[in-house]
């Protein structure tokens, strides 16, 4: 076995693994708190992505038109928070997944008009410098820049969510919505603050992702739904760690199924696993069981 | 007028409406001899077929089945198989995707009784995930991302159903049985027990009902009229490929139930009408369609949060019209 | 003499916590029997083994001398045993007509192909659920909500609506777990009048969970104490109300005064 090209693998896995992370939080932490399956999402950061290239074009540096494109990207989340969700938050808790689906296909048309329909060649964040560890065991610095953007927004989210007000309320209201808007916790303003933070963690996500590869699709955002979708659930529901290892865990394999097997069956290996991991522990990796009072 | 309406739509003429629609759907292709319209028209039953399966699944025993998409494309890809490379008739393989169907969907129902309902989405997304990845791949039996061409129209009894029309009638002949057959176990203490299942599994059990068994159950029936539907879809296009079965597919007939309204049949039918005809309608909107499609499926949503069909008990507090109402009342205080 | 249901050594762990230990209980023919203690005593615990929810770590369940350990809740509501929940438990989406109708699955013949084609024997025995449920929602007083969705029903109603539904399947037990909680003392009356005539008219074996001590006294013929898992006492209404341990157990014990 080739130790250099199996760790080659395994670095490239973790920074895709910690885009997919950045992608499933804020899908994780919206989940947790309406136990919605947010079809909106993949589609909501693939047009933060296209925002932020749009601000690079009118000539902004990259990284200012990601973090502005992540910005504006949380704010149609909360639009469409507003105008989709909420006034059907208390119906029957599938019924929000068309409205989703619905927003989704508006912002779909929305990029599709204004940047075309066909794969655009995207900008490389940063200069990828190739960083020499002995004879032949070399690393991009692309995958460590990639992996240290992702456990930096894990760590600034981890300080916000244990150490201010508008985390702790975060907290309750994703135990207990209805307990919270009681003990005066207006959940009306943490909801879309929890949709703002998902879609600005996706949008840096998406822009990571797209200058990796150097393209970007609007096609894209169902693929990347599911992607998010399943790493929230790989680590189990209402741990937002969980989301992150589990889309870490996602990209690892996914990355190493690629390099050892057939990559026509990368994804389907990927999804292979994620059924695996449900059947032993159906809670997720990192989820609790919910007691149930009889 | 509300009062008049109410009274036209009430469960007493139920039976004429049912009538009416019927002689609707037999006089349809006499009136619209337009091929493409008729090709509308047989693309609503078939879907309306699929979504039936699904809501049995999802509307009536509250499992998130995500990918509904897989049984449908499995009971085609058996039957345009079985017809291209064998040669068999077209009861056999309308029979033959039926059993397969229903044998998939047994085998996929087993694992998916371990997990619950979100983590369940999930692992139905998967398999289809996979099927279609196996579908594109698997060259030598499905012909890859090409897939199936020349596939025989069906011939039953001597008949042969080549022209639009014949399998027009065909398809809702097949329609109405299933609809007919799938009311009756919806209403019958096998779709009550579902609906237990879906509303309080745990006092499901505790009044006696083996909850599993009717996951099981549910899983089967609706992989079984998928694969009826595709396997029409097959002998009607006379080509099949993986596009066809992909996860958009199989979220479109989510969210025909969801917006035909959870647990009635009639909605499954009038959701596939709905994801068919306006697509159509809005086409000549060329790039903006997309767009205006999914504008009109968030308005419905948000007037009637229970679907089109649906019952009230799905609605919660009721959609849009009373943030309207709450608007216009404080407008009214205002002056 | 045979009992009807009989509970030998029931212990339920769950990890380190002992919910119950060692009990022993068991029910004649049309009695009822009043399970009463703290919160946390293990009351809602030996029910859920009863009714196989949980399977006890050790210990035997026997129904008419039959061993019912560990099976299903499904299996041991079809023999007979049929219950109420603490939290509502009802078919929300459902009508209330439904919800009576569906309590009455495990009575149901029909097989898959008589329901498929409406056959005469369906079509008879659904006629005969019919009228079975009508005649069950006369009894709890809904008769009047018939075709009414039950998640939009009032609290009380819904109880009502489970008595109803646990009735529906004709048993030979059943088990109310705290039917009166989060009533006012009519409504707690009503349901105790309910219970009773449950039992006068149907002869139906019933054991009861209550925290409301008056309704308590008033409908139980026999009634056990637990306090911690264990069973602190049992008895008449009148022999319990002057049990010292049981005064001990709800007020607290005298502390000498300083």
């Amino acid at each position: 076995m080739d130790w250099y090209y199996f760790c080659r693998q395994l670095i490239n896995g973790l920074s895709v693994g910690s885009m997919y992370a950045m992608i499933a939080v804020g899908y994780s932490m919206v989940y947790s708190i309406l136990y919605l399956i947010n079809f909106a999402h993949g589609d909501l950061y693939i047009f933060g992505t296209f925002l932020a290239l749009a601000l690079f074009n009118f000539g902004l540096p990259l990284p200012a038109a990601m973090i502005l494109g992540a910005i504006l990207c949380g704010l149609i989340g909360v639009g469409i928070e507003r105008v989709v969700y909420r006034p059907v938050r208390t119906a029957n808790r599938i019924v929000p997944m068309v409205g989703a689906l619905g927003a989704a296909m508006i912002l779909r048309t929305i990029a599709q008009v204004n940047w075309g329909a066909s794969q655009i060649v995207y900008p490389s964040l940063m200069k990828n410098r190739v960083i020499k560890l002995g004879a032949d065991f070399q690393i991009n610095s692309q995958n460590i820049v990639i992996l240290a953007i992702g456990i930096g927004c894990v760590a600034g989210f981890t300080f916000l969510i244990n150490c201010t007000k508008i985390g702790k309320a975060t907290k309750c209201v994703m135990q207990d919505t209805h307990t919270s808007s009681l003990m005066g916790i207006p959940i009306n303003f943490i909801i879309p603050m929890v949709y703002l933070f998902g879609g600005f963690l996706g949008t840096i996500g998406g822009v990571l992702m797209s200058s990796y590869y150097s393209v970007i699709n609007i096609e894209m955002g169902l693929w990347g739904t599911c992607k998010a979708w399943a790493a929230s659930q790989l680590g189990g529901v209402g741990s937002f760690y969980g989301a992150f290892l589990g889309g870490i865990i996602l990209g690892v394999t996914e990355s190493l199924a690629a390099a050892y097997l057939d990559s026509a069956y990368k994804d389907a290996i990927g999804y292979i696993i994620i059924v695996v991991i449900l059947l032993v522990k159906p809670e997720g990796l990192f989820g609790k069981k919910k007691a149930v009072k009889v | 007028m509300k009062e008049k309406y109410r009274k036209i739509t009430g469960s007493q003429y139920k039976k004429y409406w049912v009538f009416v629609l019927v002689l609707c759907s037999l006089a349809f292709p006499q009136v619209f001899q337009s091929g493409l319209i008729i090709r509308i028209g047989v693309t609503t039953l078939v879907y309306a077929l699929v979504s039936m399966g699904n809501m049995v699944i999802v509307g009536y025993c509250g499992l998130l089945q995500c990918g509904h998409g897989a049984f449908y494309g499995l009971g085609a890809y058996v039957s345009a198989i079985l017809a291209t490379a064998l040669d068999c008739p077209f009861w056999i393989c309308f029979l033959a995707a039926i059993v397969g169907s229903a044998v998939f969907g047994f085998l996929i129902s087993l694992p998916c009784l371990r997990v619950q309902v979100d983590f369940l989405s999930l692992m139905t997304i998967a398999f289809a995930q996979i099927f279609t990845t196996v579908v594109t791949n698997w060259k030598s039996v499905t012909g890859g991302p090409g897939g199936i061409a020349a596939i025989p129209a069906p011939q039953l009894f001597g008949y042969k159903f080549s022209s639009q029309t014949s399998y027009y009638y065909l398809v809702l002949v097949i329609m109405i049985i299933v609809y007919w057959a799938l009311h009756n176990l919806m209403q019958s203490p096998i779709g009550r027990a579902m609906q237990a299942v879906r509303d309080d599994e745990m006092g499901a059990r505790s009044m006696g009902i083996n909850a599993n068994h009717f996951k099981i159950l549910a899983f089967v029936m609706g992989s079984v009229v998928a694969g009826i539907a595709g396997s029409l879809m097959a002998h009607y296009l006379r080509y099949i490929g993986p596009s066809s079965f992909t996860l958009d597919v199989s979220l479109l007939f989510m969210q025909m139930i969801i917006l035909g309204g959870l647990g009635s049949l009639s909605g499954a039918v009038a959701g596939a009408a709905f994801f068919t005809i306006i697509p159509e309608v809005i086409r000549p909107l060329a790039v903006y369609r997309m767009g205006l499609g999914g504008a009109i499926m968030l308005i419905v949503v948000l007037l009637r949060p229970q679907g089109l069909m649906g019952s009230k008990a799905f609605a919660g507090t009721g959609g849009i019209l009373k943030d309207f109402k709450w608007f216009r009342k404080r407008r009214y205080n205002g002056k | 003499m045979e009992h009807l249901i009989q509970m030998e050594q029931i212990c339920m762990y769950f990890g380190g916590v002992h919910a119950v230990e060692n009990m022993n209980l068991h029910l004649a023919e049309k009695e009822i029997l009043g399970i009463i203690g703290p919160n946390g005593s293990g009351k809602s615990t030996l029910i859920n083994v009863l009714t196989g929810i949980y399977a006890p770590t050790s210990g035997h369940v026997l129904f008419g001398g039959e061993d019912i350990t560990g099976r299903q809740s499904y299996e041991i509501a079809a023999k007979g045993i049929s219950r109420t929940f603490q939290n509502l438990r009802i078919f929300r989406a459902m009508t209330v007509c439904e919800n009576v109708m569906t309590g009455r699955h495990c009575k149901v013949r029909a097989k898959f192909v008589d329901i498929l084609l409406r056959t005469a024997k369906y079509r008879s025995q659904e006629r005969e659920a019919l009228k079975k449920a009508d005649e069950l929602l006369e009894f709890v007083g809904l008769s009047h909500m018939k075709n009414e969705f039950a998640g939009s029903m009032s609290y009380g109603q819904q109880k009502r609506l489970e008595v109803a539904r646990a009735l529906a399947s004709e048993p030979k037990v059943c088990l109310f777990d705290e039917p009166a909680a989060g009533m006012n003392s009519a409504e707690a009356n009503e349901m105790m009048d309910l219970i009773r005539a449950v039992q006068k008219d149907r002869g139906l074996a019933i054991i009861l969970i209550e925290h409301n001590m008056e309704a308590m006294m008033n409908t139980a013929e026999r009634i056990i104490v637990m306090d911690a898992g264990h069973k602190a006492a049992e008895g008449t209404p009148k022999e319990i109300q002057r049990n010292q341990k049981v005064i001990q157990i709800y007020l607290g014990e005298e502390e000498p005064c300083c």
